[in-house]
């Protein structure tokens, strides 16, 4: 057995500068923060669930100042129209006096998008967004155009004023690989809060890493190597989540109505391993799966009528199968005696 | 990562120490308990090579530990988890299997945890929760080696067992003699026949079991035929006991509730007061010869004299017939007893004397107890007085006393005598035969009116012995074949002359020619002392003749009241 020394150093490094430059701006919000790096090295894209002036925002915007990527915003409301999301030919005029159709590209076209509010919108509208986060393309007009690399969505949800909103489906929500939740600060974070910005100077971010060092950590994320009882640990826990499956578990067939899928298992999987990376170690173990299991499965659960009318929580229903699904199977738990 | 090849291979050798222990418990108990079962069932069997069950344990142990192996890859994964490697072990693990690099990180800290493995740590645990099953297959196994078998020799040499000495059932069988009731007789007699057949079984050979239940059986039988006694009769007793205050023979006699030891002992004591009466009669005499000899009355004194003589010669010979009585317990009847209280109040003669009397009871002693008691039975039917039988045959044989051989040669000629009598008689009552009366007639002649007594007495031989028996003039009477033939002629056989009184006592002869048949209705009579013919009877004389038919005529014939009743039976006989 031999051993390469990789660069497992120096994104550990790069990842601590990033949350430094992060947490300069920020005031706490320190889970909050690694999940939505983790969206971020993962390639995947984050779902902020929290009330307004939690710093969702700020976050975004913060991060990718720290990362030197081009921010764009768009705040859904009910008339937004998906060319206002991914753009639209316009007629343009030259000094000629000839006129040509010319691409204005919409916001989906920034390397980080903020989806503010994006429950305000229409169904219609709110797919706009699933070429891109899935395919990271749009098509306008009949041409399919990419977006640049790294391309990263974060997209918020007001859960209070939930009058006039459209709720996301379910196929849209699995696009997101976290749905990351903002807590109120505490009393410390909110002095915090309070005295960066109610002051004359503002915080700014200072830029630590770039678009393509971004894209060698996501490859390398990607080698991160994964034992495969976790892989099993992980299949095993989608597939108990899902209560048609004869192997779910009990909490599943009590609460759920639909579970995780195979987007749910990659989710993880590929979670795992950033938040190892993060951790330090050049390796999955199970603490790692059981670290992301709750951002990653709770928006992908679909609660029954039993847990909506015993106030159970999707988090809860997480934790509890978390609880029920052992790490290593029976064979191996049978050897231990 | 050698050091992770080790651990594999301990895991798995764990592993199956652990199956081979879990599996053995319960084969080694199960088969544990058949064999002691089996042990119990058989005692002969050997226990040794049962052992070789315990080997099952381990082979089904092995077995399943083959089928049941986990892989590789989950004991690496086992001792992942043990070592708390955070997946490290099994990633580098699986990356040497795939030929992939290993992450440096990841391969440190699998080393590291490596480094720091305890076997302890991780070796699965052997014992399970199940284990003590091995511990009580330990000790049912102990108990099949210490449970007891007896050898199958052994075995069979007791299933029989055989007793020679059976000296207790022969007792048994003596037990009905004892009997007291008819009904307690009975119950001996049965159970004299069990412990016969139990006697006979044990000398054959019988198994114990049932050798001892027929003990217990009969044990049982015994007690039951006890005579319980109750509070009432206790009581009773107890103050009889205590009434008895001055006879302790009679007390214990009474105590022990044993009636012919408290007879004898009544007889015993009664002979001591009439002991002591006669002596104060004969210190009576010798005090009134004394006075008549001072008085010059020489006559008076030697009368007294020959009384106070007579006197002690009568008890002398009550107290050697007491004694042959008491030698020859068979002949205790009431007959006997009458005749002993005469011996002691007119007895003269010096018949008994102590040689008879030992000869008498060493003869008596050699008959077999079936011989006493049918000679017993036969002298009471007879009601021929012992001491007189034994003083005529003294008298009619010498004056020398007989020996005990001669007269143990003389009982059994008495007891053949019987047998052919009793021969005789069943002939008669069949019809196919009978005693000769016309013989019986020329006894009779030469005899008394007892004549009939007399005529089997001749036809058996019996002698003139006997025939001076019937000078009692009572049991003669009776004529029961013990009369002698050879009497006084046609004229009979007189009853012997009274001492100092002369002459017979009373003379009875039938009416009859010698040799007619005795009627109780044709009776003479005739009276020593001129007595008048009773009234109503024909003839006259000294012997006057009754009349044919007379009714009453013995009654009336003045022969004392205590031989009537004698002299009917035997007119009355056919």
């Amino acid at each position: 057995m031999t051993g390469t020394n990789d660069d497992l150093e120096g994104v550990h490094a790069d990842v601590a500068r990033l949350r430094a430059a992060l947490g300069a701006v920020i005031v706490g919000q320190d889970a909050v923060i690694e999940e939505v790096l983790i969206c971020l090295f993962a390639g995947g894209h984050a779902l902020l669930e929290g009330a307004p002036g939690l710093g969702k925002t700020l976050l975004v915007r913060t991060l990718a100042e720290a990362m030197a990527l081009r921010f764009s915003r768009i705040q859904f409301t009910p008339d937004l129209m998906p060319g206002d999301i991914v753009g639209t030919n316009v007629v343009v005029e030259d000094e000629r006096g000839r006129k040509r159709f010319e691409l204005a590209r919409g916001p989906i076209f920034g390397q980080l998008v903020l989806a503010d509010e994006i429950n305000r919108a229409t169904p219609k509208t709110q797919s706009a967004l699933l070429e891109a986060m899935a395919e990271q393309t749009v098509t306008i007009a009949g041409t399919r155009h990419a977006l640049e690399e790294p391309f990263f969505v974060l997209a918020t949800e007001n859960p209070i004023e939930m009058e006039g909103t459209y709720p996301l489906p379910e196929a849209q929500l699995d696009r997101f690989l976290f749905k990351v939740l903002v807590p109120q600060p505490d009393e410390d974070a909110l002095v915090g809060i309070l005295g960066r910005t109610t002051g004359r100077e503002r915080s700014v971010a200072p830029r630590v890493i770039d678009g393509p060092r971004l894209l060698a950590i996501r490859a390398r994320v990607r080698d991160v190597p994964v034992a495969e009882p976790i892989l099993r640990y992980v299949a095993r826990l989608v597939r108990a989540s899902d209560p048609s499956h004869a192997g779910a578990a009990p909490t599943a067939k009590a609460l759920l109505r639909y579970g995780a899928g195979v987007r749910a298992a990659q989710s993880l999987s590929l979670a795992a391993k950033v938040a190892a990376l993060l951790a330090g170690r050049a390796h999955v173990s199970f603490a790692d799966v059981r670290r992301v299991a709750l951002p990653a499965l709770r928006h992908r659960l679909i609660p029954g009528f039993e847990a909506e009318a015993d106030g159970i929580s999707t988090d809860m229903i997480v934790a509890r199968l978390l609880d029920e699904v052992p790490e290593v199977p029976a064979s191996v738990a049978a050897i231990a005696g | 990562m050698e050091r992770l090849g080790a651990l594999i291979a301990m895991v798995r050798r764990a592993l199956v120490a652990r199956a081979i222990v879990r599996a053995s418990g319960p084969i080694a108990l199960a088969s544990g308990v058949a064999v002691l079962v089996a042990a119990a069932m058989l005692p002969g069997l050997a226990r040794a090579p049962w052992l070789a069950l315990l080997v099952l344990g381990p082979l089904v142990g092995i077995v399943r530990a083959r089928r049941d192996a986990p892989s590789e890859a989950d004991i690496v994964l086992h001792l992942d988890q043990r070592l708390g490697a955070g997946a490290a072990l099994v990633t580098a693990w699986e990356c040497a299997r795939a030929v992939r690099e290993t992450p440096l990180a990841t391969l440190r800290a699998a080393l590291a945890a490596l480094g720091t493995a305890e076997a302890s740590e991780i070796r699965p645990r052997i014992l399970a929760r199940s284990s003590w099953l091995l511990g009580l297959a330990a000790g049912v196994w102990a108990l099949v080696f210490v449970v007891p078998g007896p050898a199958p020799a052994r075995v069979a040499e007791e299933r029989h067992v055989r007793l020679a000495n059976v000296d207790a059932l022969r007792r048994i069988e003596r037990l009905p003699e004892e009997a007291r009731t008819p009904e307690e007789r009975r119950s001996l007699d049965d159970a004299a026949r069990k412990a016969r057949a139990l006697a006979d079984d044990l000398h054959e050979g019988m198994e114990p079991r049932d050798a001892l239940d027929r003990v217990a059986s009969l044990r049982a039988q015994l007690e039951a035929a006890r005579p319980h006694e109750t509070a009432a009769e206790r009581r009773a007793r107890d103050a009889a006991v205590e009434a008895l205050a001055t006879e302790p023979a009679l007390r214990d006699a009474l105590a022990a509730r044993d009636l012919e030891a408290l007879d004898r002992a009544v007889e015993r004591a009664a002979a001591r007061r009439e002991a002591a009466d006669r002596e104060r009669a004969r210190e009576a005499l010798q005090a009134a010869a004394r006075a008549a000899a001072a008085a010059g009355d020489a006559s008076l004194e030697r009368s007294l004299l020959r009384r106070d003589a007579l006197l002690e010669r009568r008890a002398r010979q009550a107290a050697l017939a007491r004694e042959l009585l008491e030698a020859m317990p068979e002949l205790r009847a009431e007959g006997m007893q009458r005749a002993l209280t005469r011996l002691e109040r007119d007895g003269e003669g010096d018949d008994l004397t102590r040689e008879t009397v030992d000869a008498m009871r060493e003869a008596w002693s050699r008959l077999s107890a079936e011989e006493r008691r049918r000679f017993a039975e036969a002298v009471r039917d007879m009601q021929v007085a012992q001491n007189d039988v034994a003083r005529d045959e003294a008298a009619a044989a010498s004056d020398a006393p007989l020996s005990a051989d001669e007269l143990e040669r003389r009982l059994r000629e008495a007891l053949a005598n019987l047998d052919a009598t009793g021969a005789q008689i069943a002939r008669a009552s069949t019809g196919a035969g009978g005693i000769p009366l016309a013989q019986q007639g020329a006894g009779q002649g030469n005899g008394q009116g007892q004549g009939a007594g007399n005529g089997q007495g001749n036809g058996q031989g019996q002698g003139a012995g006997q025939g001076n028996g019937q000078g009692q003039g009572n049991g003669n009477g009776q004529g029961n074949g013990q009369g002698g033939g050879d009497g006084p002629g046609p004229r009979g056989g007189e009853t012997r002359v009274l001492a100092d009184t002369g002459g017979p006592l009373v003379r009875v002869r039938p009416l009859a020619d010698p040799g007619a048949l005795p009627s109780s209705r044709v009776v003479m009579w005739e009276s020593p002392e001129g007595q008048a013919l009773p009234e109503g009877l024909a003839g006259g004389g000294a012997t006057g003749q009754g009349v044919a038919g007379d009714v009453g005529a013995v009654e009336r014939a003045g022969v004392p009241e205590e031989y009537q009743a004698q002299i009917r039976r035997f007119f009355e006989a056919p």
